[in-house]
């Protein structure tokens, strides 16, 4: 078989595979999958009404920029969170399609990824639509550099996604202690601060976590006014570099376990 | 064309593993429609899907050419909260066959009804069988992995499903698994038995039906 005629099948699969999903996610959901677009949606709107019923106001931009600095954090975070936990569950979800050989493991979990992705791109155009039509427009910096801040933050959590989808044929319950060690960087990660707000030790430490540097990147992309002293792009895209190494060999030698019954 | 290459094929148990094959090697001649008989138990599913390659050896290579299907009578690939149809249009998708047609050859000859546009979890039994052999007929493949499918479903349905099957033998190979001999005996010009975790080749279908019901 050519190379040409198996990258033919093999988009013929993630295709039918992403259309699928969207059909099985929500299931018993009348709304379909558009509950997938409501979901975060709102979940952002209320975390700003929150904050703004509190008082809180943006440490960038102007009394008026509390909506975009939560919607460059929380974007970001929300991709890679769901991204993981929707790709480390694929093999299990999906296991009655790996009888049909031409669907594999890493169809399946790619599959799960674009989708991921589309899905909070278009959460991402909705948000910002949302803001202007409540008059809260801010001219953007770069709509394509917020892409690409995300596209990065996206791979970093294929990578794991791939990782912990292989641990978890072995491990099942290591779903759980993965969620356990995932959940502290909610408040970590930069949705609720910038890099430059951070007192200096405490900032030395913060910026270990490569996902600050994806927010800060998004934000960089949405603010003129806040260059993003601290961004190191290079530090972000190592990590995504060595994870997406890693976790495309988990799943090259972990493939035939995924078949196992 | 299917070629076993010194396959060997276990699985871990509770206390030790239990042994499937063992270094074996075949060429499934072409153009033969061909028969596996064995008890219960003995692994003959696990034949079907590695010759499907839905499994792969824990040595060994199996090579295949062709279109080959999916071990049919097996309904897990379905997705029980999508539709009948849902389920066909995916795997038309994924085989690259024309959705229409496919859809019209199934809803006529599965019979399903009103039951094609429901979620599948809403199935008995016998419907989803019938999806699955409808689908499986209506795909052209060269060769068709059958297992045990010409047990289910009512008398009129069975009865359909082997003239089927008889009229598929003409452009398509099969390769069935049962332990029903009268179907081995109708379909198959060639027949293997598994046991004592080797497969043994017959070129005369009645002998190894002899050494099948005597084992």
């Amino acid at each position: 078989m050519s190379i040409l005629n198996a990258l033919k099948i093999q988009s013929r699969v993630i295709h039918a595979l992403i259309l699928r999903e969207t059909r099985t996610r929500f299931d018993r959901n009348k709304l379909g999958y558009l509950w997938a677009l409501f979901e975060p949606i709102t979940y952002v709107l209320i975390l700003i009404a929150v904050f703004s019923a509190m008082g809180r106001s943006s440490p960038i931009g102007d009394s008026q920029s509390l909506p975009l600095f939560f919607l460059s954090g929380l974007v970001p975070w929300l991709l890679f969170a769901n991204t993981v936990n929707k790709v480390m569950e694929g093999v299990n979800a999906n296991k009655g399609l790996l009888t049909y050989t031409q669907v594999t493991p890493f169809d399946v979990l790619v599959s799960r990824a674009l989708l991921e992705f589309a899905t909070m791109v278009v959460v991402l155009m909705i948000l910002l639509f949302l803001f202007a039509w409540a008059g809260y427009y801010q001219p953007i910096e770069s709509f394509n550099d917020m892409l690409l801040g995300l596209l990065a933050i996206w791979l970093f959590a294929v990578g794991i996604g791939f990782i912990n989808a292989s641990i978890k044929l072995y491990l099942p319950s290591y779903g759980q202690t993965y969620a356990a060690i995932q959940r502290p960087f909610f408040f970590v990660s930069g949705i609720f601060f910038t890099a430059e707000s951070l007192p200096p030790t405490l900032r030395e430490i913060a910026l270990y976590n490569p996902i600050l540097h994806a927010v800060e990147w998004c934000r960089s992309a949405i603010f003129t006014n806040y260059d993003a002293r601290y961004l190191d792009k290079d530090y972000l895209l190592t990590f995504v570099v060595v994870l997406l190494s890693i976790g495309l060999a988990f799943e090259r030698t972990t493939r035939k376990f995924a078949r196992q019954g | 064309m299917i070629e076993f290459n010194r396959v060997s094929k276990s699985y871990p148990m509770k206390h030790g593993r239990k042994r499937i094959l063992q270094d074996f090697s075949f060429t499934f001649p072409e153009g033969k429609n061909i028969g596996i008989l064995g008890r219960n138990g003995t692994g003959k599913s696990t034949i079907m899907r590695l010759i499907a390659g839905s499994e792969f050896p824990d040595s060994g290579a199996i090579t295949r050419r062709g279109k080959l299907s999916w071990p049919l009578g097996f309904a897990g690939g379905f997705s029980p909260s999508l539709t009948g149809e849902e389920n066909l249009r995916f795997i038309c998708r994924i085989y690259d066959a024309d959705i229409p047609t496919v859809t019209r050859f199934v809803e006529d000859f599965s019979e399903l009804g009103d039951f094609f546009y429901e979620p599948i979890r809403n199935y008995s039994s016998g419907m989803r069988s019938r999806l699955s052999f409808g689908l499986s007929m209506a795909i052209d493949f060269d060769v068709i992995l059958i297992d045990e499918i010409l047990g289910v479903g009512d008398q009129h349905f069975q009865k359909k499903c082997r003239l089927k099957v008889e009229e598929k033998t003409a452009s398509s190979n099969i390769i069935m698994v049962s332990h029903s001999m009268e179907t081995i005996r109708n379909f198959c010009d060639i027949a293997m038995v598994l046991a004592d975790e080797k497969l043994t080749i017959y070129n005369d279908v009645e002998a190894a039906i002899t050494v099948y019901s005597q084992s």
